[in-house]
């Protein structure tokens, strides 16, 4: 990748990077390569977290423990806890209690008939816990979350489409009483050979429902023992979000009653209190703010060609300072060319934001541009 | 919504079953007779090459009923197969899908008593609805009458489902 340097640009345009796709300054008259990777049009992560707490504690987790049974939960905790009840180290936990709790016994007609049902088997749990790495600091936080999904029109389970097609999936049954040796053969042979058909269903299903409409929020409260001991844990804020997508649509011309998706529109808002913030240039020191966050997505597209337009307002309101607000703004799109060739281009920006950068309106951070064989979107 | 396959009932094939030894109480004789294996050397042989698991059904109470439950609310397809006491005749089979309104519990025609020694035979798919890592499934199956749980009628199979898993179980009809 060649980078050329920022250009002053009249106005609002301060700085323009453009990044060139690797051989694409090989010369003019030259095809352009269509073996590089399609340009991110896509930026913002406008959903709710799937695990909030994990967001609040600022983890990324290497080992979640995901808890399949009762069980489990039950070890990974044990695991976590001293004989003092102390956190030992450590803990990223993620589950869905419906599931966890009673999966067993929860069938399709209770999930597909009760709407509480589905809003209880939609509600993800995290737990986090972090502990302070040296002696001096002793300190342990944790952060308790839930995702809910309070509409989900793109809910696998009610795809008539992708019932449909798992339904006409055909078993192959022997015509005589299988040895339990034989079954074990029959079952992983049986099994191979249907996986790859459901497979086709679910893809077909995830492509159905690209721009499918939603609506999810979570929450996820946390606390802090500056000294470890489980007794003196004090609240330490919490952090909210909700996310809506809404599908565009139109009918479908020729199928009466189909409707056919051209976009999608996502909006998603946030907020957050009693942030710690480490203070630049002094190892150790944190100040405290409240963040609230609005993005916006809109997305326009077909087979063949797709816009995307994305905004996010932040602003920050750090404790004993003055309030500031923060934007970014991105453009992107791409176009198939022929079969097998797209080419790809984003455009972003930002302003405002803390005291020193604010001064500049707006500035344009990057324009970038791709040929690849694959879109950024499907 | 997915049809009910069509399903294929055959006649009923009697089979006779082996006389008790002489030294043997009456109940241990009622036991041995109906556990015992079928006459012919063919179906014998055929018996004793599927060691399967028993179901311990009552002669003389109601009918024999089966079911299949799915749960994680994951997607189910089966088929419920009676075989004769070699397990190489099929003597009725139906299809589902757990995802219809129709119930997935089934009667068997032949008495009890008719049924002694056949074998019921559960074999089907679970699909999750999506790819995503960590899923289970809970497949059960029921073998009652008069809504009861005959004793080994219960069978169940559970595990981590990663988006397809098949499976395969039979069982054998004695009394107790």
């Amino acid at each position: 990748m060649t980078t050329w340097a920022c250009r002053r640009a009249v106005g609002a345009l301060a700085c323009l990077s453009v990044l060139w796709p690797a051989g694409a300054a090989a010369g003019a008259g030259q095809d352009p390569p269509v073996t590089g990777k399609p340009v991110k049009l896509v930026t913002l992560d406008l959903a709710v977290p799937d695990s909030p707490a994990f967001t609040m504690l600022g983890l990324s987790p290497e080992s979640v423990t995901r808890p399949n049974t009762p069980r489990d939960l039950a070890t990974t905790i044990l695991n976590g806890v001293d004989r003092r009840g102390n956190l030992q180290t450590g803990i990223a936990l993620d589950m869905a209690p419906r599931f966890l709790f009673g999966g067993d016994t929860l069938t399709y007609q209770q999930y597909s008939g009760d709407g509480l049902t589905r809003f209880l088997a939609r509600t993800q749990v995290s737990l986090a816990a972090t502990k302070g790495a040296s002696e001096a600091d002793k300190a342990v936080r944790l952060a308790f979350g839930v995702r809910a999904t309070l509409w989900d029109r793109g809910d696998p389970r009610m795809d008539e489409g992708l019932v449909d097609c798992l339904n006409n999936l055909e078993i192959r049954g022997p015509t005589r009483v299988l040895s339990p040796e034989e079954q074990e053969d029959w079952v992983v042979k049986e099994t191979a050979r249907l996986r790859t058909k459901a497979d086709d269903c679910r893809a077909a299903q995830r492509e159905r429902v690209w721009n499918a409409s939603g609506f999810s929020v979570g929450v996820a409260p946390s606390w802090n023992s500056t000294t470890g001991e489980s007794s003196d844990f004090d609240f330490d804020g919490a952090g909210v979000w909700a996310s809506l997508a809404l599908a565009l649509s139109v009918e479908n011309g020729n199928r009466p009653g189909e409707r056919v998706g051209y976009g999608q529109f996502v909006v998603q808002g946030r907020y957050r209190n009693k942030e710690r913030v480490p203070v630049k240039d002094q190892a150790g020191q944190f100040f405290e703010q409240e963040t609230a966050g609005l993005g916006v997505r809109l997305l326009l597209g077909s087979s063949t060609r797709a816009a995307v337009i994305e905004a996010d307002v932040a602003r920050q309101t750090p404790k004993d300072l003055e309030p500031t607000t923060a934007y970014k703004l991105s453009l992107g799109g791409q176009l198939r060319l022929s079969t097998g060739v797209w080419i790809s281009f984003a455009v972003g920006g930002s302003g405002g934001g803390p005291a020193a950068a604010s001064k500049a309106a707006f500035v344009l951070s990057s324009f970038k541009w791709a040929m690849s064989r694959e879109p950024a979107i499907r | 919504m997915a049809k009910k396959q069509t399903a294929r009932k055959r006649r009923l094939t009697k089979t006779r079953r082996t006389k008790t030894r002489k030294t043997k109480t009456p109940r241990t004789k009622a036991r041995a007779a109906a556990r015992a294996l079928p006459e012919t050397p063919v179906m014998r042989a055929a018996a004793e090459e599927l060691q399967l698991p028993e179901a311990e059904i009552r002669p003389a109470d109601g009918p024999v009923t089966v079911e299949i439950m799915f749960g994680h609310a994951q997607h189910g397809k089966y088929t419920l197969e009676l075989f004769d006491p070699t397990g190489r005749t099929s003597l009725w089979s139906e299809g589902g899908v757990n995802t219809d309104s129709t119930p997935d519990r089934y009667t068997l025609d032949p008495t009890p008593a008719a049924l002694l020694q056949h074998i019921v035979v559960w074999l089907g798919v679970v699909n999750a609805f999506t790819a995503a890592p960590g899923q289970q499934y809970s497949i059960v199956f029921e073998i009652s009458q008069n809504g009861v749980i005959v004793p080994g009628g219960r069978t169940v199979k559970k595990g981590a489902l990663n988006g397809t898993q098949a499976f395969y179980g039979a069982v054998r009809l004695v009394t107790s």
